[in-house]
């Protein structure tokens, strides 16, 4: 068995060794969110992909991306600041779905909110890019609130998920996180909320739990449509 | 390890993640350690002031009875380096392997087989440049980064 190093001199490694291992732009919080929204759009088209779709991206303007450009700060769905793009969910005999990063969705209230991730019937979203309008939450089946904590999450942040579930109306709302935290658990498990954590790479159970449960939405969303 | 030789580590540790830029990792962490750790306590207390004057009619001794409260208390110092040592993880070893996920999953997409890059635009931060994934895997940084996940395996073992 190999000994290990003493302890000074493996800090001093891992010290060496932080710089190479980041990703440049990783020097802000928001930087880590990013990738986090995107890998959780990603577990979602396998899942749709487990449940019979077939999955073509699309940008704002109907043409095909080579380089996809998804927005992790919230923005109108309609928006052609940029070239953004959102994916197409197509299952059999079935309208069509799209997902979208970042944009903004209103609620029973009327009001505006802010989703991570929007699935969204493919007629809303056509009929928001015409009329410049934000989609309608009852038009969204999935809508997802994505938190990357580098350390524990704080219980403030399911509360305003508690308070944005109780405004959407979209068919599952979920709260996704790579960190843990009893007391956010416990607070959305009460509320009847749907969580999962700690949802990273590392833990593939969890990981396939999500995977799962996303894939029950769009059977569910299939079967509304069986003959 | 020793509390002492924790608290040793966790200064280093912090100070060399600091100096790489992760002084938003650290300040998450050291907001959760500020905060402690949230525990159940069983505390004996006396009945309701209603409840005394209903046992004092039917001359009852007023009783005592147990509740659970929400508390908090300090993190060890063994507890305050594996939170750090999690949180470079999150932010080094994990995020590798998200990318890795979405360039997989892009590039088995149908569609996607000609794709360039990912970049994950940010509106309200407009002086910072968009995070980008390319099609093609950094294999130079995922080595860098398995080398990382090695030494804090070991590190891990220590602790």
């Amino acid at each position: 068995m190999a000994t290990l190093p003493p302890l000074p001199d493996l800090l001093a490694q891992i010290q060496a060794a932080i710089g190479p291992a980041l990703l440049p732009s990783l020097t802000t919080a928001s930087a880590g969110s990013d990738v986090f929204e995107a890998y959780v759009l990603s577990i979602i088209m396998d899942a749709a992909e487990a449940a019979g779709a077939t999955v073509t991206f699309r940008n704002v303007d109907g043409s095909v991306p080579t380089i996809f450009t998804f927005r992790t700060s919230p923005g109108h769905i309609w928006s052609t600041a940029q070239q953004y793009t959102h994916a197409e969910i197509q299952f059999p005999s079935v309208p069509l779905l799209e997902a979208h990063m970042g944009v903004y969705v209103s609620g029973k209230s009327g009001l505006i909110h802010e989703a991570d991730i929007l699935v969204l019937t493919g007629t809303e979203g056509q009929l928001c890019r015409q009329n410049l309008v934000p989609p309608r939450s009852h038009k969204s089946i999935i809508a997802v609130e994505c938190k990357f904590y580098a350390s524990n999450i704080k219980i403030g942040l399911a509360r305003a998920f508690v308070g944005l579930c109780s405004d959407l109306s979209s068919r599952e709302c979920y709260f996704v996180t790579n960190a843990t935290s009893i007391s956010v658990e416990k607070l959305l498990t009460h509320q009847r909320r749907k969580w999962q954590s700690p949802v990273e790479p590392g833990t593939p159970g969890v990981v396939e739990r999500f995977r799962n449960s996303v894939q029950d939405t769009f059977k569910d969303y299939k079967t509304m449509y069986a003959p | 390890m020793t509390a002492e030789e924790c608290e040793f580590a966790f200064e280093r540790l912090e100070h060399a993640m600091n100096d790489a830029g992760l002084a938003w990792v650290t300040n998450q962490v050291a907001e959760n350690l500020r905060f402690g750790k949230t525990r159940t306590k069983s505390l004996s207390v006396r009945q309701e002031k209603n409840d005394i004057w209903a046992a004092e009619l039917l001359s009852e001794a007023p009783k005592r009875s147990r509740v659970t409260v929400s508390a908090t208390e300090p993190y060890t110092p063994e507890e305050k380096l594996r939170m750090l040592v999690r949180a470079l993880e999150q932010t080094t070893v994990a995020i590798d392997r998200m990318e890795n996920f979405v360039r997989d999953r892009l590039t088995r997409i149908l569609e996607a087989k000609n794709w360039r890059l990912v970049q994950l635009v940010r509106s309200d931060e407009p002086d910072r440049a968009a995070v980008v994934i390319e099609a093609n895997a950094q294999v130079e940084r995922s080595q860098n980064v398995s080398e990382l996940e090695k030494l804090l395996k070991a590190f891990q073992e220590r602790i």
